[in-house]
């Protein structure tokens, strides 16, 4: 969830661009996530179209997401490449445990098993 | 037509006019909220009470209001014969697909059209990943309208192709009910994806979660149609071609292929119940919400 207060000191460019580092690197925000779009993002949180983008902008150069054409802008995987390739696989199970279906719970108890055995 | 179809064309325009005079009343709209917020589990606030029954009611008084237009437009096009045979024994159900083609239009329309402004001096927030339709639809709901619809037309070409000497009433029926079947899907397809790009602007989490609980009602009230119009083909045209083929042959399969689909319905219809959908953009969207999450107090267990 992202937040901008526009009664606060801070700008609200640098409020979005911390708070969106922040999900990143917490993992709250998993690499390949999907991002809004610039026009969507600013509307929703009131700010002009230009503040959203030189946020992406910034972001994409810090290596926090990448922008793959006209499909938008996504979480860049985090870490070293190991780190990296880890952060895709898990992205791609967590997509397949819900096309099939599956709980959280009951996929998190099967990986945990996994990388226990 | 007959007094059945009349019966029928009748019995839903009273229950659409009923339907939109009462979203013009407080108590029904402040009973609407309350019961949505039960079905869904996430608790109203009562600074939001307002606001979410004003939104809830908007949906439902365009929804009476396409299905009122919708229903008196298939009886008097059936009536007058404008462009539509009239000697079909399901004339009756011809009126009902209608009126969820209608409901359909109608609640497009009234979601596409709401717009919500917030004061620019109060916080926002966000959600910072993109979301899409099949976020606030269960995959039951959202793949199965298209497999049946997809299936009604198959059903028109076989019929088409195959069809029984003397079946002209059941290909017009199984005719009828692919192409509106066909034609809601294509809205559904466009409005949903619309309704989903819209911004949501939101002062907290409560107000998110509610606009999320909104477009989901919206979402699931547009997708009915073409679920409804293309199990109506399925069953009901596939049981007509039973009923007047002359072909031994012909019969049975359509007996087969009939029962097999009422059956497929049934069952579809009870998991529906069973896996409450309607909660599927709570799991997807905010499983992680907490009932210290500002000030929605949710039970999301």
């Amino acid at each position: 969830m992202l937040s901008i207060d526009p009664r606060s000191a801070t700008p609200p460019f640098e409020q979005l661009r911390l708070q969106l580092m922040e999900q990143v690197r917490g993992g709250e925000l998993a690499a390949g996530a999907k991002l809004p779009t610039v026009r969507r993002l600013a509307d929703d949180l009131g700010l002009a179209p230009n503040t959203v983008a030189r946020c992406y902008r910034e972001l994409e150069r810090d290596g926090f997401i990448e922008t793959r054409g006209r499909n938008g802008s996504f979480v860049s995987a985090q870490g070293d490449a190991a780190e990296q390739q880890a952060q895709v696989a898990a992205r791609a199970y967590a997509d397949r445990v819900r096309q099939l279906g599956v709980s959280p719970d009951a996929a998190l108890d099967w990986v945990t098993a996994a990388l226990r055995a | 037509m007959d007094g059945g179809a009349w019966f029928i064309s009748i019995l839903i325009s009273i229950g659409m006019i009923v339907a939109f005079a009462l979203t013009f009343v407080p108590f029904c709209a402040r009973w609407r909220a309350h019961r949505h917020a039960a079905s869904i589990r996430i608790d109203l606030p009562e600074r939001l009470e307002r606001t979410v029954a004003a939104r809830l009611m908007a949906g439902s008084r365009g929804g009476s209001l396409g299905g009122l237009v919708f229903t008196a437009a298939a009886a008097l096009a059936f009536h007058f014969e404008v462009g539509v045979g009239n000697d079909s024994q399901l004339t009756g159900l011809f009126i009902v697909g209608s009126a969820f083609a209608g409901v359909a239009s109608g609640t497009a329309v009234a979601a596409l059209t709401g717009s919500r402004t917030i004061s620019p001096d109060r916080p926002r927030v966000a959600r910072a990943r993109a979301v899409a339709v099949s976020d606030y639809l269960a995959p039951f709901e959202l793949i199965g309208a298209r497999i049946v619809v997809f299936a009604a037309v198959g059903v028109l070409l076989v019929t088409t192709v195959v069809a029984a000497p003397g079946a002209g009433g059941s290909l017009f029926a199984i005719a009828f009910f692919a192409i509106f079947g066909a034609l809601s899907l294509a809205l559904f397809e466009v409005a949903s994806r619309r309704i989903v790009d819209l911004s949501q602007p939101a002062g907290s989490t409560a107000e998110l979660v509610w606009d999320d609980a909104i477009r989901a009602s919206s979402l699931r009230d547009l997708v009915t149609a073409p679920l409804a119009l293309g199990a109506y083909c399925l069953v009901f045209g596939v049981f007509g071609i039973a009923e007047s083929s002359t072909h031994p042959a012909a019969m049975l399969v359509s007996w087969v292929v009939g029962s097999i689909f009422a059956l497929t319905g049934l069952a579809a219809a009870v998991y529906s119940i069973a896996t409450r959908p309607q909660r599927y953009f709570v799991d997807r969207l905010w499983s992680d919400l907490r009932a210290s999450d500002l000030d929605l107090v949710a039970d999301v267990a």
